[in-house]
């Protein structure tokens, strides 16, 4: 594969970088899929590798910072195309290109090639002790960030993370992986998307080196969260695209009854529903990426995923079941999706704010 | 006075109203069903609940990894002979007691509770074959009752034949490729059986082949086998997406002999017995996913009311709406398999059961049966020439169709319930931080499998148009008489 050279919203371009895209996803990510999985530290490492080597770990950032200039809009269509071999490298995909993309300049000039970073939201709601900023408990004149932060997903592992979101409106906090008094340990896997390993995060009086981004906090982290919805989208995408193509094949090999079970009505309704909920979840989001409209793609994908992925399942019928298929990785990955970086309950509780009354 | 707010964990009068009014006619059936809930919920609570998270990441690592310290434990509590025949000193329970039994097991830990479903699942094809196989079920209810558990399994997927061999009319084409030869003395069993749960750590097994595998319908059969004979081998356990407590296993049948006193009913009985068998066993799925349900909801419900993090939430009307819509769910596919499950028990084989010929063989002490003459006299033309008249003489196969169509429609209902239940709860958790993700995501894994096992639920709905809305009738009961060649085989 030929790294990527050209950026831009020309449609040429656009073909070219997700045509890379796909080739990244279905012959380097897709062999590995399993083994990601399993989290295996190897096939990580070497599926970094292959994400770093053709520039989607540093795709956001502009030419001049050594990155290859990707919008937004190009860069979550992308997301897809790796998802479909892979929704958990995919996700550190957009995940450390979010966090590059907020990173100060200095200190984004002090990050090395195939760096990977995390994007850390902090939650919209009370359910985990956000972190707060307050001045240092030690008396210095620099504010602190004290409190944790869990699940972070692509925090484990990461050269550094962007702190996002904070509720305190002081905007996004970048901290390298070494910085005192931060600490990232395992926690509870989620259901999938497990290359993706989530991180809890403890920090403790950890004084902030850079001064947080000038202007409106709140709005920083809508941004980052805007951005982290719609690769939620495309990423759920992938996978039902994934599920739906290994259904079909398994669906036209397996025989039962005499016949292929495509030939089955029980089956061809399943994968007829897919086709269906595919062609109804809207596939680009273009350049623009904010508000509400990214919400409900969000909702509609991840929820289109989890049907399509469930099905699949089930016409694997109970070969579907067993994790060497690869088909109950994509479910769970489904489903995972639906909860990140919010659950879909919220998404409709913001929507139907919304909407006056 | 007003009423008390609903249980998570409800007592039978409660879940099943209309039991108050059966209760006015046989007040010990409920009693004794209340019993045994009870003794399941305690086994559950303290055993089985806080294992479960443990064993499942073990299992994760490992699928060959088996508690059978747990096995032992459930066996000393009755978990592993109740379903036994009470003439060898089982408890005589059935559908029924079985089904309760498992929504309280699996509200706790599916895959832990699926252990001692599976071993149930074994027993029940010998249920049907009278006093016949009395002599093992006497061993293995002693061996259970000393807390040293010999674990039955059922062993009917082949790896190309799944659904078809759950379908009689699927079954005449199916791939299969098992074949049970006839040989002197008995049959020589070849082939490989996939999936099967318990399958590695059964001590006796109730295996399905054709005599024939050119007609492997008209000479479907019905095998018990010792799992410590020649050629029997566990290929591999599978690593399973969820219910991982209990293996899966890849059994493979290297020339396995098999004499003809552990023949099942006669040869070619095995595609009706596996109709009446799958009736039995779509119940106790059915409770499977309403435990499965009721876990995630009970989880939940503790965690909204009593974890800070979550506080807030309870209070709100879309989060209130959601807890509702699962209530009525899981009291929905309570009804569903209770229905099915009484169908089965008094309807459709409560003749059969309370036999007279099969009540006064039970005074009979179980030692006796063991006895090679009387094993050999038990196992005769005579004796299983007589079992198929007693139970056409019991039931028909109208109502037996009737069963396996509410069967199948509170498996599958209870099936999507598990998973509607499942992913709304992780919905109003979100990604916690609090040790109740762990568990909703656990009972997520587990629930897919309700969907699938026992027939996926497009094969029992299937079923459900069959039985339940075109009426048709299946045939079930063995024909009262089955004509077979000199080797053995149906003609």
């Amino acid at each position: 594969m030929s790294a990527v050279a050209v950026t831009g919203e020309g449609s040429a371009e656009r073909h070219e970088v997700i045509a890379l895209a796909h080739e990244l996803g279905r012959r380097e990510l897709l062999p590995r899929a399993l083994e990601l999985d399993e989290r295996n530290p190897e096939a990580l490492d070497a599926a970094w590798r292959q994400v770093a080597e053709v520039g989607f770990d540093r795709a956001l950032l502009p030419v001049a910072d050594g990155g290859v200039g990707l919008d937004a809009g190009s860069l979550v269509l992308c997301l897809e195309e790796i998802a479909a071999g892979e929704a958990g490298v995919a996700l550190l995909v957009l995940l450390s290109n979010a966090a590059l993309a907020a990173l100060p300049p200095e200190q984004l000039a002090a990050t090395e090639e195939s760096e990977r970073w995390a994007l850390v939201q902090a939650p919209p709601e009370g359910l985990a002790t956000p972190a707060g900023v307050g001045p240092s408990a030690n008396g210095g004149d620099r504010p602190a960030l004290s409190g944790f932060l869990s699940p972070a997903l692509g925090a484990l592992g990461a050269n550094g993370i962007v702190i996002a979101g904070l509720s305190s409106g002081s905007g996004v906090v970048a901290l390298g992986a070494t910085t005192s008094g931060l600490q990232i340990e395992p926690c509870e896997p989620l259901l999938g998307l497990r290359s993706a390993a989530p991180a809890r995060v403890s920090l403790t009086d950890v004084a902030i080196e850079q001064p947080p981004h000038g202007g409106d906090g709140r709005a920083a982290g809508e941004a980052s969260l805007a951005l982290l919805r719609a690769g939620s989208a495309a990423i759920a995408r992938g996978v039902a695209r994934r599920a739906q193509e290994m259904a079909l094949e398994y669906a036209e090999n397996r025989i039962q009854g005499g016949v292929p079970i495509i030939q089955h009505d029980a089956v061809r309704e399943m994968l007829a529903g897919m086709s269906v909920r595919q062609a109804a979840a809207p596939p680009s989001l273009g350049a623009e990426i904010d508000g509400n409209a990214v919400l409900a793609t969000r909702l509609a994908a991840t929820e289109a995923a989890l049907a399509t992925a469930t099905d699949a399942v089930q016409v694997f019928g109970g070969t579907g079941y067993m994790h060497e298929t690869g088909i109950e990785k994509l479910m769970r990955d489904a489903k995972s999706l639906q909860l990140w970086p919010e659950p879909s309950r919220i998404g409709y509780e913001r929507i139907a704010e919304t909407l006056g009354g | 006075m007003a009423a008390a707010a609903w249980s998570t964990a409800p007592s039978l009068r409660e879940a099943f109203p209309r039991l108050r009014q059966l209760e006015q006619h046989d007040r010990g059936y409920v009693r004794r069903l209340e019993s045994r809930q009870l003794a399941a919920r305690r086994f559950a609570d303290l055993h089985l609940r806080e294992t479960a998270l443990d064993v499942d990441r073990r299992t994760d690592d490992d699928p060959s990894y088996f508690d059978w310290e747990l096995v032992r434990t459930g066996a000393r509590q009755g978990m592993l002979d109740f379903l036994l025949p009470a003439q060898v000193g089982g408890g005589g329970c059935l559908t029924v007691e079985c089904a309760v039994v498992m929504e309280e097991l699996c509200a706790a830990c599916p895959g832990l509770a699926l252990i001692f479903g599976a071993h149930g699942l074994g027993i029940s094809p010998l249920l049907l074959d009278g006093p016949i196989h009395w002599d093992v079920m006497g061993e293995v209810a002693e061996a259970a009752q000393r807390g040293e558990p010999m674990l039955m399994a059922c062993a009917l997927t082949e790896p190309d034949a799944g659904t078809d061999v759950e379908d009689v009319d699927l079954m005449a084409r199916a791939r299969i490729t098992s074949h049970a030869r006839r040989v002197p003395g008995g049959y020589s069993l070849s082939g490989t059986k996939r999936f099967i749960s318990n399958g590695g750590v059964a001590r006796w097994l109730t295996v399905l082949m054709p005599v024939d595998p050119r007609r492997p319908t008209e000479t479907w059969t019905c095998f018990l086998v010792d799992a410590q004979t020649k050629g029997f081998s566990v290929a591999r356990n599978e690593h399973k997406m969820g219910q991982r407590a209990c293996p899966a296993s890849e059994l493979v049948f290297d020339e396995v002999f098999v004499p003809d006193e552990r023949l099942v009913a006669r040869v070619g009985d095995g595609a009706g017995a596996t109709l009446i068998v799958l009736a039995a066993s779509r119940p106790p799925v059915g409770a499977i996913a309403t435990g499965i349900a009721r876990g995630a909801y009970e989880r939940l419900l503790g965690w909204l009311r009593n974890d800070p993090d979550a506080k807030g939430l309870l209070e709100r009307q879309a989060v209130q709406l959601r807890l509702a819509r699962m209530a009525e769910q899981i009291q929905l596919a309570r009804q569903a398999y209770m229905d099915a499950a009484v169908h089965l028990d008094v309807a459709a084989l409560g003749n059969a059961t309370a036999h007279p010929l099969l009540r006064s063989l039970g005074l009979i002490p179980n030692r006796i049966y063991r006895r090679p003459r009387v094993r050999r006299m038990m196992s005769s033309t005579l004796t299983r020439e007589m079992l198929p008249r007693v139970l056409n003489r019991a039931t028909d196969n109208k109502t037996i169709t009737r069963s396996l169509g509410l069967s199948s429609l509170a498996k599958a209902r209870g099936g999507d319930v598990a998973m509607e239940v499942t992913n709304a709860a992780l919905e109003v958790a979100g990604l916690t931080d609090a040790p109740v993700r762990a568990e909703l995501q656990k009972l997520w894994r587990d629930a897919k499998l309700c969907q699938i096992y026992e027939g996926t639920n497009q094969l029992n709905r299937i079923e459900v148009y069959r039985a339940l809305v075109a009426n048709e009738t299946m045939s079930a009961l063995p024909p009262t008489k089955r004509r077979v060649d000199a080797t053995g085989v149906a003609v």
